[in-house]
C-alpha cells in the first residue's frame, strides 16, 4: 500500500538548527517509569519508536546531578561520565532508522526532596519542597547559579559525546529551575535574577547560551516552555508573560517545543479533554518566530496533523501517548494502513508508570516495556509453532487481544462472544460520561480480527462446557470477564456487609445497565480506581441526589496517578455530589446505612433509598472449574489446555486485561519454567 | 577500656539456633532499608558493620522468592534466580567477617504486592483486592499454585543457602500470603488448605518441613510469626486461635521470631508506644517451646533486656530500630560503655526511607545509609585536617552534633549558644506531648561534649558579628536554626497573606513552644504536614481551648503515612473533639472569621475563630551568615578563613536533616569532596547480556 498525498506533508524533512529530521513526528520527552533503572528497556523501548518512524525520539527529563534527583520517581540519569554508555545505547539504537535523537536534561529545583542524595534542594526564593516532604530548598546564591550552569553545559557536553542530535534548554511543567526563575510565583528574588520578567529570563537565556557555545556547532539546542500554567495572573500565561519570553527568545533556540503546565493539564485525559486542547495557548508562538515549532494534543489522526501544519500553527506534530499506544503510527500512515494504527484511548494508564515508579504500561499497546526484557515488538510476533486451534470464550479486551494476536501468528481461532456485540466492559464503560474514546480498544482489535481469515468470530454464543468439549479444538482461553461484586466485599470489609442482599442495593454493573434507580443515592466505593466517581457523575447527571462514600481520604484515590484526581472531585463537588471520605460502609437497612469512621469505628447513621456498592469483583461464571474438575473428558475431547485470561482470571485494569490476551497468544506452546519470565537489570556489583 | 557489668553477662551468653549458634543475644531481625535488591553495596556495607557493632545475628529486609511476588515501588530483596546470589554474598561475607550469623527473610506477599514490575498476578488464599490500592486483584490460588509456591520458596532457600545465609526465615505474618492462610476470616477455601484449624496452618507446615528439608542441614530455620489477633477494646491482647496455632507448630522451626498484628503498635512511634510494649503479646510463648524466641520493642536500655531474658519473655533481644541509631550498641555494652549508646528516640523517620523508596536514614545515627558511599563509619572519623579552630554558633541538633564530631576529630571547638538551654529546638519539641523521648537527641551529644576537653561550650552567648570576629576563629558555623512563619507562607499557598491577619491573634508553633497560648476558639492551619500541626491542636486542647485543625491536605499530618503514625495522629484527634477541617486553605483571617477556601472547587467559606496558629513554613534565622559572609568578601579584620550555614539555618528540615548537615560538616571540614559527584551509587549493569554475566 502507498501514501495518501494528502500526507505527504507530514513526511517532508525539517531542518532544526545544524541538524535535520527526516519527517515531522516528534516523539516529545516523556517519563517512562524505566530511566536509570531499567537502561536496557529504555533504549530498546526508544528505538522500537524510530523503527515506527517517528523522525526524532527523545528521552524522558534527565537529572544532571544528585543535587536535583527525583528518588524514588525514575528518570534519566546523567550525573557522570559513566552514565553516558547508557544514552549512547539508545542514541545507536535511534540512529540506525534515521531518527534524530533528543534528550531533556533538567535541573528540577525544589520539585527534587532529594530523598536519595540528602543534598538540600535548591530553588530562586526559600520555599518547602513540592509535595509534603518536610523538607524547605534553600534560595540559590550566586555560586549555586554558577553551579547549575556548570552542569548543564557538562550534561550537554556528555549528550553530544552520547551522539544525541537534539539538546533541550528545558522551561516546562513547573519542574526545572529555569521555570522557577521564570515564573513570579517561585521566583521573589531582588537580584538581578529577580524582579522583572528580563531578569527573571536572565538564567533561561544563560543557559541557552552556555549549551549553544559548548554544542551548538553540531547539536540543535530545543526550547521545552510551557506557555501558560493555567494560573491566570499569578503565573505565566499566553496572553502576557509568556507570550513576552517567547517574544524575547524567539530566535535564539533552534526549536520550539510548546505546551501548558503543569502536567496535569499538558496531559489531560481523555475524560477531561479533547485531542488538541492547548491550540489555543501554544498558536501564537508560530506567529512570534522563524523557528520550528512542535506542539502536543494526542494528535492521532493524520488529517488533523495535516491541518495544523497547513493552518500554521505547528511544524512538528509532537506525541507523547499516541507514540506509546502506537510507537508504528508514523509508518503506518506512511504506508496507507491508516485502519492499523492503535489510536490512544487517553487513559493514562502510562502515566501511572511514573508516579508508581515502574515501568510504563499502555492500554492500547501491551508490548510497551517488553521490548527488551520479553522481546515483544508492537508489530512483530512469531509464526505459530503447531497446527493446534484455539477457542476463545468471550470477546472483550482479553478475548479480543488474544485472538487478534493468536490471528497474527497464524492459529485457527475460534472467537465465541455471548452477547451481541464485541467488546465486553469495554463497550459498556466507554458508555460512562467522559470515556467514549476507550472504545477504540475494540475498535482497533475489531478492525485487525476483520482482516485475518483464520479467526472465526461467533456473537450471540454462549457457550455451556458440554458445548466446548464438542468443538474439537486443542486450547481453550475463558475470557468471561467479572462482575462487581454484590457482597461488598473489598479491601475494608473482608466479610460480606451486612443487608448487602437488598433490592436497594446495586452495583456498578447495574448502573452501566441502566438500571431504574430510585430516591437518594449512596455510593460506596472501596475501589480507589475511576469506577466509582464515574458512576457518581453519571447517576448526578441523571438529577438523582448522591453521595460518595469511601474508606479513602479523598475520591478515587488512585487517579492521583493517572493526573486526573483532582479533576474528578472538582467536577462532583461542583455538581453537587456530597463526599464523606475516612468512613466504611458497615451495615445496609431499608431507608438508612451505617457507616464507621476509619479512625475510631464510630458509627454513624445517614439515609440513603439506593446504595450502589463499587468495592472489588468477582470473576464470572464457572466455565474453568467445569471444564478443569473433568481431565477424563478433557482428554476425550482433544484439549490439551484450557486457561483462563484478563479480569476472567484475576480481575484489573483493562490495560492488564489486553496484557494477558496478549501474553496468552504470545506463550501459547511456549514451554512453563520457573525461570524469570523476563530478562533483568540488576545492579552491577563491580568495585566502583 | 571499662569492662562489662556483670548482670548482663546473660546477653552474651550464645545460643543454639537449629544447627548454628549466635554468639550472643543481640539480633537485629529483618527490617526495610530502601536498598534491597536496587542497592547492593550500600546495603552489604550497612548491615556488616552491624555485625562490626556486635550483633550476633544481622538479617536481611523481606526477600522475595518468585517474580510472582513484587512489591514494586517498594524495594525489598530478591533471590529470583541465580543472578541474586553474588549481591547476597557481599553482605554475607560482611557480617561473616565479624562472627555473626547472617538471616534472610524468604517473602511471599500475597494481595499486598502488586506485582507491578513482573506483571504477574497475585496470588493468594482467595481472590482480594491489592491493599494499597493499586487497582489489582490477586486470585485464589489452585493446588497447582501451591506446588508451584512451594517448589519456589524451596529453590529460593536453596540459593539463599548458596549465599552463605545461616538462618532462613518462612515468613508467616504482616498480612502477607502465609499469613492469610491461616486466618479464617480471609481464608475461605473448601479444600484441605482451608476450613478446620489443620487445614488452615497445612500450607505453613509445609514450607517448614519443605525449608528444613532443602537447607536444614546447615542453616537454621525461622518462623517469623504473630500470636495475637490485635488488642481488645481494653487494649490487652487478645489471641483467638493464633496461641493454638503456635502450639501445633511448636518444635517445628529451629527459631521463633514473634511480633504483632497491630503494625502501628508493633513499629509504634514513641509518641504512641514506649519501650517493651510486645511483652504483654509475647509473653507466654516461651512457654510453649524449647526453641529459642525472639521478639523486639525497641529495646536501648541493657537492663531491661537482661530482665526480658530473665524473667523468660524471650531468649534472644531483637531489635531494629536500636541497631539503626546504634548499630554498635552491643559492643557499648559489652564494653561497659552505655553511656555512648546512641538511644533511638522513636520518631520513626526510618521508616520513611521503605516508604519512600529511598535509603534508611536516622535522627540519631547520621552515618545510617551512608556507609558505603561516604564511607561513613558511625564510630569512627579522620583526625582532623589542620589545627584550626573551629567556632559553632548555636547548639540545637546541628550545632551539637557538628561540636561533637568536630571533637571527635580533634579540633579545638568552641559552641556558642545564646539560650540557656543545648538542644535548641529538639529542647523545645520533647516537651509537647508525647515527645519526650526525643530528648535523647540532646542528651547523648550532651554527654559525649562533657567528656572533649578540646571543645568549649558557652551559654547565654548570643553571638554578634563583632564577637565572632573578636573570638577570631579559623572557621565558623552558623547553627542558628529556624523560626515558624506567621504570614500564612507555605506548600499550598506559596504567597503572604494579604491582608495578614492581626498579629494579636496570630500564633505560630514557636509561640506555642513558649508557652504562649492563646484564648478561646483557635483554628490550627496546618499547611506543613508532618507532625507539628496535630501537636499544636492537641497541646491546645489540653490547654482547654476549642480547636478546630484546618489543612489543604485529605488528612491529618498528610506526610506521617511515611512513618506510620498518620493514623494513631488522625485518630487522636478525632477522639479528642478537635474539629477537623480537610482540603481547605485558609484564604483570610480577621480575627473574627476566617475564610476557608476548598482546594478542589476553590468555593469559600466562613468559619468563627478567635486566633490562628499558622503551622506552615520556617523561615531560616541565617542573618548572621551573611555578616560574616560579607565580612570575609571585604577582608575585614578578624574575618574567618570561612562560613558556613548548615541545618535549619540554611534550609529548614526534619531533625535527621538537621543532625546530618551537622555532620556532614564536621566530616567534610578540611576535605577536598567533589561537589559535581560527591558519594558512590549503586547503578543497573549495563551490557545486553543476562545479569547472571555480572562481573565483580
Amino acid at each position: 500500500m502507498t501514501r495518501d498525498p494528502r500526507y505527504d506533508i507530514l513526511f517532508e524533512p525539517i531542518k532544526i538548527g545544524p541538524v535535520t529530521a527526516k519527517n515531522r513526528f516528534y516523539q516529545v520527552p516523556h517519563c517512562n517509569g524505566m530511566g536509570h533503572q531499567y537502561p536496557s528497556s529504555m533504549a530498546e523501548m526508544r528505538g522500537i519508536k524510530a523503527e515506527g518512524g517517528w523522525g526524532v525520539v527523545c528521552t524522558e527529563e534527565t537529572e544532571i546531578s544528585p543535587l536535583a534527583e527525583h528518588s524514588p520517581t525514575i528518570e534519566g540519569r546523567l550525573w557522570d561520565d559513566r552514565d553516558i554508555p547508557v544514552f549512547s545505547r539508545m542514541v545507536d539504537k535511534i540512529h540506525l532508522h534515521g531518527s534524530l535523537a533528543g534528550i531533556q536534561p533538567n535541573f528540577s529545583g525544589f520539585i527534587s526532596p532529594n530523598n536519595y542524595s540528602r543534598e538540600i534542594p535548591l530553588a530562586p526564593s526559600i520555599m518547602p519542597v513540592d509535595g509534603l516532604a518536610p523538607i524547605q530548598a534553600r534560595a540559590m546564591n550566586k555560586t549555586d547559579i554558577k553551579a547549575v550552569r556548570k552542569w548543564y553545559v557538562d550534561a550537554a557536553l556528555r549528550s553530544k559525546q552520547a551522539g544525541f542530535d537534539i539538546i533541550y534548554n528545558y522551561a516546562g511543567h513547573d519542574m526545572s529551575i529555569q521555570m522557577h526563575f521564570l515564573s513570579r510565583r517561585t521566583n521573589q528574588r531582588t537580584d538581578e535574577y529577580g524582579g522583572s520578567l528580563e531578569n527573571r529570563v536572565r538564567l533561561f537565556r544563560e543557559i541557552m547560551s552556555d549549551i549553544k557555545d559548548a554544542v551548538g556547532d553540531s547539536c540543535a539546542i530545543a526550547v521545552r516552555f510551557a506557555v501558560d500554567e493555567l494560573v491566570g495572573s499569578a503565573g505565566i500565561s499566553c496572553k502576557a508573560e509568556g507570550r513576552d519570553i517567547v517574544e524575547m527568545l524567539a530566535e535564539v533556540p533552534d526549536l520550539w517545543d510548546v505546551n501548558v503546565s503543569d502536567w496535569a493539564n499538558d496531559s489531560l485525559s481523555s475524560r477531561f479533554g479533547e485531542t488538541g486542547s492547548q491550540e489555543t495557548y501554544t498558536e501564537f508562538v508560530k506567529q512570534v518566530t522563524n523557528k520550528p515549532v512542535v506542539g502536543v494534543g494526542r494528535y492521532t489522526s493524520p488529517d488533523k496533523m495535516v491541518s495544523l501544519i497547513k493552518a500554521g500553527k505547528l511544524d512538528f506534530i509532537g506525541a507523547a501517548r499516541p507514540s506509546i499506544a502506537d510507537p508504528f503510527l508514523p509508518n503506518k500512515i506512511d504506508e496507507g494502513r491508516l485502519e492499523d494504527i492503535r489510536e490512544c484511548i487517553g487513559c493514562n494508564i502510562c502515566v501511572s508508570g511514573d508516579f508508581i515508579a515502574t515501568p510504563l504500561r499502555c492500554t492500547q499497546n501491551p508490548t510497551m516495556g517488553e521490548e527488551w526484557r520479553r522481546g515483544w515488538h508492537p508489530e512483530n510476533i512469531p509464526k505459530k509453532k503447531s497446527e493446534d486451534n484455539i477457542l476463545i470464550v468471550g470477546a472483550g479486551p482479553a478475548g479480543l487481544e488474544a485472538a487478534q494476536a493468536l490471528g497474527k501468528r497464524g492459529y485457527p481461532v475460534i472467537l465465541a462472544e455471548a452477547t451481541t456485540e464485541l467488546g465486553g466492559r469495554v463497550l459498556t464503560e466507554c458508555r460512562l460520561p467522559g470515556l467514549s474514546e476507550w472504545v477504540r480498544v475494540k475498535d482497533y482489535r475489531e478492525a485487525q480480527l476483520h482482516k485475518l481469515p483464520n479467526v472465526d468470530i461467533y456473537l450471540d454464543n454462549r457457550l455451556t462446557s458440554e458445548q466446548i468439549l464438542e468443538l474439537g479444538v486443542k486450547h481453550v482461553a475463558i475470557a468471561t470477564g467479572s462482575n462487581w461484586a454484590r457482597d461488598g466485599r473489598g479491601r475494608n470489609n473482608h466479610f460480606p456487609i451486612e443487608g448487602a442482599d437488598q433490592d436497594h442495593v446495586m452495583t456498578a454493573d447495574d448502573i452501566m445497565a441502566n438500571v431504574a434507580v430510585s430516591g437518594s443515592v449512596l455510593i460506596f466505593d472501596d475501589d480507589h480506581y475511576y469506577m466509582g466517581g464515574v458512576i457518581a457523575e453519571k447517576l448526578c447527571t441523571a438529577g438523582h441526589d448522591v453521595t460518595l462514600v469511601t474508606p479513602a481520604a479523598d475520591v478515587s484515590s488512585w487517579t492521583h496517578n493517572t493526573l486526573e484526581q483532582t479533576r474528578i472531585q472538582k467536577t462532583l463537588l461542583t455538581m453537587g455530589v456530597k463526599i464523606i471520605p475516612h468512613k466504611n460502609l458497615r451495615r445496609i437497612d431499608a431507608n438508612t446505612v451505617e457507616l464507621a469512621c476509619t479512625y475510631t469505628d464510630t458509627a454513624e447513621t445517614i439515609s440513603a433509598s439506593t446504595v450502589v456498592l463499587v468495592t472489588m469483583r468477582y470473576p464470572r461464571g464457572n466455565l474453568y472449574q467445569e471444564l478443569t474438575e473433568n481431565q477424563a473428558a478433557l482428554d476425550n475431547a482433544g484439549i490439551k489446555t484450557v486457561q483462563e485470561i484478563g479480569d476472567q482470571y484475576s480481575p484489573g485494569t483493562i490495560a492488564a486485561a489486553v496484557w494477558g490476551g496478549h501474553r496468552y497468544a504470545r506463550e501459547l506452546d511456549e514451554p512453563k519454567t520457573d525461570a524469570v519470565p523476563f530478562r533483568r537489570e540488576l545492579p552491577s556489583l563491580a568495585a566502583d | 577500656m571499662t569492662v562489662r557489668d556483670s548482670r548482663y553477662d546473660v546477653l552474651f551468653e550464645p545460643i543454639n539456633i537449629g544447627p548454628v549458634t549466635a554468639k550472643n543475644r543481640f539480633y537485629q531481625v529483618p527490617h526495610c532499608t530502601g536498598m534491597g535488591w536496587l542497592r547492593p553495596r550500600m546495603l552489604a556495607d550497612m548491615r556488616g558493620i552491624k555485625a562490626e557493632g556486635g550483633w550476633g545475628v544481622v538479617c536481611t529486609e523481606y526477600c522475595s522468592i518468585h517474580p510472582s511476588t513484587d512489591d514494586t515501588p517498594y524495594i525489598p530483596q530478591s533471590l529470583w534466580d541465580d543472578g541474586d546470589v553474588k549481591a547476597h554474598q557481599l553482605m554475607t561475607e560482611q557480617v561473616h567477617a565479624h562472627g555473626a550469623l547472617a538471616g534472610v527473610e524468604l517473602w511471599a506477599g500475597g494481595s499486598r504486592a502488586a506485582n507491578l514490575l513482573t506483571r504477574e498476578v497475585p496470588l493468594d488464599v482467595a481472590s482480594m483486592p491489592n491493599w494499597s490500592n493499586d487497582p489489582v486483584q490477586s486470585r485464589a490460588m489452585t493446588k497447582s499454585d501451591i506446588k508451584d509456591l512451594r517448589r519456589w520458596h524451596r529453590n529460593a532457600a536453596l540459593r539463599a543457602k548458596t549465599a552463605g545465609f545461616d538462618i532462613v526465615y518462612v515468613y508467616a505474618t504482616h498480612n502477607y500470603l502465609l499469613d492469610n492462610f491461616l486466618n479464617p476470616t480471609l481464608n475461605t477455601r473448601t479444600d484441605e488448605y482451608g476450613g478446620s484449624q489443620d487445614n488452615r496452618i497445612r500450607l505453613i507446615r509445609e514450607i517448614i518441613e519443605d525449608t528444613k528439608d532443602a537447607v536444614g542441614d546447615s542453616c537454621a530455620v525461622a518462623v517469623r510469626y504473630t500470636v495475637d489477633d490485635g488488642g481488645g477494646p481494653d487494649g490487652t491482647p487478645v489471641h483467638s486461635d493464633r496461641m493454638e496455632i503456635f502450639e501445633a507448630l511448636a518444635e517445628l522451626p529451629d527459631l521463633w521470631d514473634i511480633n504483632i498484628a497491630d503494625y502501628s503498635l508493633e513499629m509504634g512511634v514513641s509518641r504512641f508506644v514506649q519501650e517493651g510494649a510486645l511483652e504483654p503479646y509475647v509473653a507466654g510463648v516461651k512457654a510453649k517451646t524449647t526453641k529459642p524466641v525472639v521478639s523486639v520493642g525497641r529495646f536501648t536500655s541493657p537492663d531491661t533486656m537482661a530482665s526480658q531474658i530473665k524473667r523468660g519473655i524471650v531468649d534472644i533481644i531483637g531489635a531494629a530500630r536500636p541497631s539503626i541509631a546504634d548499630p554498635f550498641l552491643p559492643k557499648k555494652i559489652e564494653e561497659g560503655r552505655s553511656e555512648d549508646i546512641r538511644e533511638c528516640i522513636g520518631c520513626n523517620i526510618c521508616y520513611t526511607g521503605d516508604s519512600r523508596q529511598v535509603p534508611i536514614r536516622c535522627t540519631q545515627n547520621p552515618t545510617m545509609g551512608e556507609e558505603w558511599r561516604r564511607g561513613w563509619h558511625p564510630e569512627n572519623i579522620a583526625p582532623k585536617g589542620s589545627s584550626d579552630q573551629v567556632l559553632v554558633v548555636g547548639a540545637g541538633p546541628t550545632g551539637l552534633e557538628a561540636a561533637r564530631a568536630l571533637g571527635q576529630r580533634g579540633y579545638n571547638v568552641i559552641l556558642a549558644e545564646a539560650s540557656r538551654e543545648l538542644g535548641g529546638r529538639v529542647s523545645k519539641e520533647c516537651k509537647l506531648p508525647g515527645l519526650s523521648e526525643w530528648a535523647r537527641v540532646q542528651d547523648y551529644r550532651t554527654r559525649q561534649l562533657q567528656n572533649m576537653p578540646n571543645v568549649e561550650i558557652y551559654r547565654e552567648s548570643e553571638l554578634t558579628l563583632t564577637d565572632i570576629l573578636e573570638v577570631g576563629a579559623d572557621h565558623v558555623a552558623i547553627a542558628t536554626g529556624s523560626k515558624w512563619r506567621n504570614d500564612g507562607y507555605g506548600g499550598y499557598q506559596t504567597f503572604v497573606m494579604d491582608p495578614l491577619p492581626p498579629s494579636t491573634s496570630t500564633y505560630t508553633p514557636d509561640d506555642i513552644m513558649r508557652e504562649q497560648l492563646p484564648d478561646g476558639l483557635t483554628i490550627v492551619y496546618d499547611d506543613d504536614g508532618f507532625y507539628m500541626g496535630s501537636l499544636m491542636a492537641e497541646i491546645l486542647f489540653l490547654n482547654g481551648n476549642k480547636v478546630i485543625y484546618l489543612t489543604p491536605h485529605s488528612k491529618v499530618s498528610a506526610w506521617s503515612s511515611n512513618n506510620a503514625e498518620q493514623s494513631r495522629v488522625h485518630k487522636r484527634l478525632i477522639e479528642m473533639g478537635v474539629d477537623i477541617i480537610l482540603n481547605n486553605g485558609l484564604h483570610s483571617f480577621d480575627g473574627k472569621t476566617a475564610q476557608l477556601s476548598c482546594v478542589y472547587t476553590s468555593r469559600q467559606q466562613a468559619v468563627a475563630a478567635s486566633n490562628v496558629v499558622m503551622v506552615t513554613c520556617r523561615a531560616p534565622q541565617d542573618a548572621l551568615y551573611h555578616a560574616v559572609s560579607h565580612a570575609i568578601e571585604n577582608s575585614v579584620e578578624g574575618a574567618p578563613k570561612s562560613v558556613k550555614c548548615i541545618g535549619d539555618a540554611e534550609a529548614p528540615s526534619i531533625i535527621a536533616a538537621a543532625i546530618y548537615a551537622g555532620h556532614k560538616y564536621a566530616r567534610e571540614l578540611d576535605c577536598v569532596i567533589d561537589r559535581d559527584n560527591p558519594a558512590k551509587h549503586d547503578r543497573i549493569f549495563f551490557e545486553d547480556t543476562k545479569p547472571m554475566l555480572h562481573t565483580t
